[in-house]
Order: structure tokens, then C-alpha cells, then sequence
């Protein structure tokens, strides 16, 4: 089943221009609309990559929304920001568009190959969230009460097993008690998170409430589903966040740094067979803790071995935390420490900005946001790009990011050189 | 049959809505035994039962009785969480049994009438199954006598 992997050798493509709206929890201002705010930020990162909408020829996006955003509560423009939408309100020539149903992550990684397959030139990716779970917003009824469960939520619903956390609660829980992680050493992890996230100008708790987390606050939390508690959830925004990416020699032209894409890596099964995303929708029939496991040969094979790279090459790392027990994963499935070593990995002063491996520096998505994964791609590339103010890595060279549970990964290397 | 009368159990909960491939599930259920689906093939048990064998790609696969003893292979406990017939339940606790039969092969309960704090990984537990009314029967488990 191993396929000699070819190196990736060069990089083909880089980031050349970022940009973010204001991440809040409020609604849109009277009059305006997501869409509005879509166009604007897409514009300001084309501007930051040193082009005009006209040498955009390529785009790509996850575009649909979180949660309820489906046939019944869409609205192009409202709820989400279509491919053909962007498009069109740009004005651009388009003659690359890949819509695709993973992170951002994927987009980025299409992006890159679109590049070096010739298809495009400048590519435009964005993430746009407006979260349903905030009130007022559109779809935000709830799911409908339905007295009979059909389809694998025939074996969840009737004992009331439902909601997001499913995926993550009874895996924390295993991993916990398999390896004698406790809501202690998660308080410490969650509580240097805060404090990247209000180093972060960006951040939702910079801008609307720059208050520290304390330890205190974090064991004293409302349980959620043990053992998380709110401050392991995602934090609900509004917010966009826009990336243009080029070739690799034109990027040298751009007046600040780039990040050059190094290597990627996306997983989808793991060697079990299919593995709990493709039961029950993404319900957790499998909390899959040893699936997260089994990626890590995969990982190796994929990504490190054909970068050249090990973990202790890497400057820093943004690695996805919808769920803070989902960076403990991270961390072990990509090698940065070994099985059920990461919630001890975590209490060192090495995961500080100014340690030797700087941890999700911009607070991620439970504190900078939850944004579809937007937010690692865009901190190692500012990263990389020099452009990451008083939460800047010094001499940043490889910056990793990767989102989404480890069992269906998307990873992408980013590199301060063309190397 | 044994009913175990639990405290969340409720009449408000979402039932099953069989269809051909989950019907032989609840059918044992309401005879009293748990029944899972198993691909003829490379004998491989699948659990929620799915149309082709993933593992050897076989079609053929049928439903065959299980031991219905295990080890709890993870937990939480849900706190008010406003899921679907059990807003008013309070914290309640959700359990993924790990089978006898096979690494990795789960099922999702309740353990209704547990005492929470017995409820850890890796306690032995065996099938036990709740009228649910309509007739409907769900399967649910309990310690066995040694890990109670």
C-alpha cells in the first residue's frame, strides 16, 4: 500500500497577501450584509499581495457556512459568499474555481496546485463565517424536533447524543484517563492560549474584551460535556479572512516577506477503514482517539519524509484547536511529541512567543475566533511573512499550520524562502 | 425482557426509524438480545450496520447475535445542552461500549441508573435494554457484577 512519495522539492507557490475583516460577535451593522464584508476583505488582500482584482484568474473556498447553512436557510450574499458571488462582485476573469467542503486548509492546498499546474496564476481564497450558534442569526431555530431518528442517528439521538462536542468529549475523556491528562494541565494550555490571543490586535478578545483567563476561571468554567468546558469550545464570530497566493517567482516582487508553501498533506482515512467523520455525519458513533493515532505513519509518509523536514526544523506551529483536546492530538499525530505525551509537553515555557516552539500564537479558534480554520493558515503565514507584530517568531523560517481532526488532516508547511 | 427503569428515561426521547438495513437491530432488541451486523466474508462486525463491507468490500453481510458484554470504552457526562428530547434530563451521561467481539466496535448508551463516578474506562459491562414505548426497545448497558 506505500507509494514511494516524490519530494516536493521547490516550492511552486506562496502567499503573497492577507487580510482580515473585524472578528466580533455582533450583528452586521443596519444595511450591510456578509457579502459586503467579503468583497472588502478579499480586496484589501489582493491589495496586500500587490495586485488589482484584474490579475486575479483564479479562486477557490469552502464557502458554505457553519452549522444549519443549508438549502433550507441560505442565502447567497447573507448567510455565505459563493464562489460565483465573489466573482461577480469582483469583477474578476476567472478561469480556475474549486469550491471544496473541507477546511480552509483544502482551499489552500488546491490553490497551490492550481499554481503549479498553470491553471491559475493569482489565486483568491477566503473563509467567511457569520456563526449560526450567535443569536439573531438566520437558521438559528435549533434543529427541528424530530420524534423518530433515522439514518446512524437511529443509534445516537434516542440517548440523547447530539451536538458538535460529540466529536470531542468522549475522545478527550479516553485520552484523559488512558494517559492521567487532567482539567489541570488543560488549564494551563488554555490559559497561555488567552494570553497569544490578547498579543493578537486581531484577536475577538483583543477587540471587544481584552480580559486574561485565569486558571481559576478555567476549572471554575460552566461544564459543557466533561471533560470540556466552555473555555475547551470554539468561540462563535463574524469574520473573513482572505489569502492570495501566486506563483513563486512573482512573489519575489512583493514589497514584504511571503510565505512560500513548503509541503502539504491531507488525510481522509485512516488505516482501520472509514473512520468516524464517515459515520453518522460527523456524530460520533467512533470517538476516534486511536484514529487520530493511526494518521501519524501517514503523516510521515506524506508530509514529513518528502519535505525533507522534521517537527524540530519547524519556527512555530498553528494547529487546529475547535476543541482544545484536538491541539494535544495535533501535536502527538505530527510527531512534535510522542502518544499521550502531549498534555505534559504543553505545561513547558517552550510553547510561549519567545520559546523555542512558539503554540497557536494568535489564539486560534478558541480564542482568536472559530472561522473554519482560517485563522492557523493566516498565523503561519504572517509568520513567515514577518508580519505577525509583537507575536512575531524571531527568524521564522518553517511555520506548520494544519486543521481539522488529525484522522482528516490538512496540514501545510509554509516557508520564509523559496528554499 | 429486562427493563431496567431509569432515571432519564422519558417518553419525549427520539426513537428509531428503521429502515432495511437497521430493521434486524431493533427487531433483537425487542426480543431481548443484541444483534449486530457482520460482513460473511472476512467476519468482520460493523457497527451502525452499512450497505458493503468496508474492509473486503464485500455485499453480503448479516446480522448476528452478540455476547452483549463489553468494556466501556469512553464517557462524558452532557449538562443541559438542549438536545433533542432531553432538555429537561439534566446532566446525563453518554457511554461508548467497546464489544467483546471486536477492537474498536461500539455502541452508544446511557448505562441509565449507573452511578456516575463507576462509570470509567475500560469497567466491564453487559447489555441490558429499556422499553422506550411504542414498542420500541432500546439497548442499553450496565456493570457487570464484577465492575459494579
Amino acid at each position: 500500500m506505500a507509494v514511494a512519495t516524490r519530494p516536493f522539492g521547490k516550492a511552486k507557490s506562496a502567499v503573497m497577501g492577507v487580510a482580515y475583516s473585524r472578528i466580533t460577535r455582533d450583528p452586521l451593522p443596519e444595511g450591510t450584509i456578509l457579502g459586503d464584508e467579503v468583497v472588502d476583505t478579499c480586496k484589501r488582500a489582493i491589495a496586500d499581495a500587490g495586485l488589482t482584482p484584474a490579475d486575479i484568474d483564479g479562486i477557490t473556498s469552502f464557502a458554505i457556512n457553519m452549522g444549519p447553512d443549508d438549502a433550507n436557510t441560505a442565502t447567497d450574499g447573507i448567510t455565505r459568499a459563493s464562489l460565483p458571488y465573489v466573482w461577480r462582485r469582483l469583477g474578476l476573469d476567472v478561469r480556475w474555481g474549486e469550491d471544496n467542503n473541507k477546511f480552509v486548509g483544502s482551499s489552500l492546498i488546491e490553490a497551490n496546485n492550481a499554481i503549479a499546474a498553470g491553471a491559475a496564476r493569482f489565486v483568491l481564497v477566503w473563509k467567511a463565517v457569520d456563526d449560526p450558534r450567535l443569536p439573531g442569526r438566520r437558521g438559528n431555530g435549533g434543529p427541528p424536533q424530530r420524534p423518530r431518528a433515522g439514518g446512524d442517528g437511529q443509534f445516537m439521538a434516542p440517548y440523547g447524543a447530539g451536538g458538535g462536542y460529540l466529536m470531542h468529549a468522549p475522545t478527550a475523556q479516553r485520552y484523559y484517563e488512558l494517559y492521567g491528562a487532567t482539567r489541570e494541565h488543560m488549564a494551563k494550555h488554555v490559559v497561555r492560549n488567552r494570553k497569544h490571543a490578547l498579543m493578537n490586535e486581531k484577536s475577538y478578545w483583543s477587540i471587544n474584551k481584552p480580559e486574561q483567563l485565569t486558571v481559576d476561571d478555567y476549572m471554575n468554567a460552566r461544564p459543557i460535556a466533561d471533560p470540556l468546558c466552555l473555555y475547551d469550545c470554539d468561540l462563535p464570530v463574524r469574520g473573513v479572512i482572505a489569502y492570495v497566493l501566486g506563483p513563486a517567482e512573482a512573489a519575489q516582487d512583493v514589497d514584504h516577506g511571503v510565505a512560500y508553501v513548503k509541503a502539504f498533506a491531507q488525510e481522509w482515512i485512516g488505516p482501520r477503514g472509514l473512520n468516524a467523520f464517515h459515520h453518522a455525519g460527523g456524530r460520533m458513533l467512533k470517538p476516534p482517539l486511536e484514529d487520530n493515532h493511526d494518521v501519524i505513519p501517514l503523516l510521515q509518509r506524506h508530509l514529513w519524509e518528502p519535505s525533507g523536514l522534521t517537527p524540530s526544523d519547524l519556527s512555530t506551529l498553528t494547529v487546529y484547536d475547535g476543541f482544545s483536546i484536538l491541539t494535544w492530538l495535533w501535536l502527538e499525530a505530527l510527531g512534535v511529541c510522542g502518544v499521550g505525551e502531549a498534555f505534559e509537553y504543553v505545561q513547558g515555557d517552550h510553547n510561549e512567543i519567545g520559546g523555542s516552539m512558539p503554540l497557536n500564537t494568535s489564539g486560534g479558534h478558541l480564542a482568536e475566533g472559530a472561522m473554519g480554520g482560517a485563522p492557523h493558515y493566516a498565523e503561519a503565514a504572517l509568520q513567515c511573512m514577518g508580519g505577525a507584530g509583537v507575536r512575531q517568531v524571531k527568524d521564522c523560517h518553517y511555520a506548520l499550520a494544519a486543521t481539522d481532526r488529525p484522522c482528516r488532516a490538512q496540514v501545510i508547511i509554509f516557508s520564509s524562502q523559496p528554499d | 425482557m429486562q427493563t431496567a427503569p431509569g432515571r432519564i428515561a422519558n417518553d419525549r426521547r427520539p426513537l428509531p426509524n428503521p429502515d432495511a438495513l437497521t430493521q434486524p437491530y431493533w427487531d433483537a432488541a425487542r426480543e431481548g438480545h443484541l444483534a449486530i451486523q457482520r460482513c460473511t466474508q472476512c467476519r468482520t462486525f460493523h457497527h451502525p450496520p452499512i450497505p458493503f463491507c468496508d474492509i473486503c468490500d464485500s455485499r453480503t453481510l448479516e446480522f448476528e447475535r452478540v455476547s452483549g458484554r463489553g468494556k466501556v470504552y469512553t464517557h462524558t457526562r452532557m449538562h443541559a445542552l438542549r438536545i433533542p428530547g432531553f432538555e429537561d434530563a439534566g446532566a446525563y451521561p453518554l457511554v461508548w461500549v467497546e464489544l467483546d467481539e471486536q477492537p474498536l466496535l461500539t455502541v452508544v448508551c446511557n448505562m441509565d441508573g449507573t452511578d456516575p463516578e463507576k462509570i470509567r474506562v475500560g469497567a466491564p459491562v453487559e447489555v441490558t435494554f429499556v422499553d422506550a414505548g411504542e414498542g420500541v426497545v432500546l439497548p442499553d448497558f450496565r456493570l457487570t457484577s464484577e465492575g459494579a
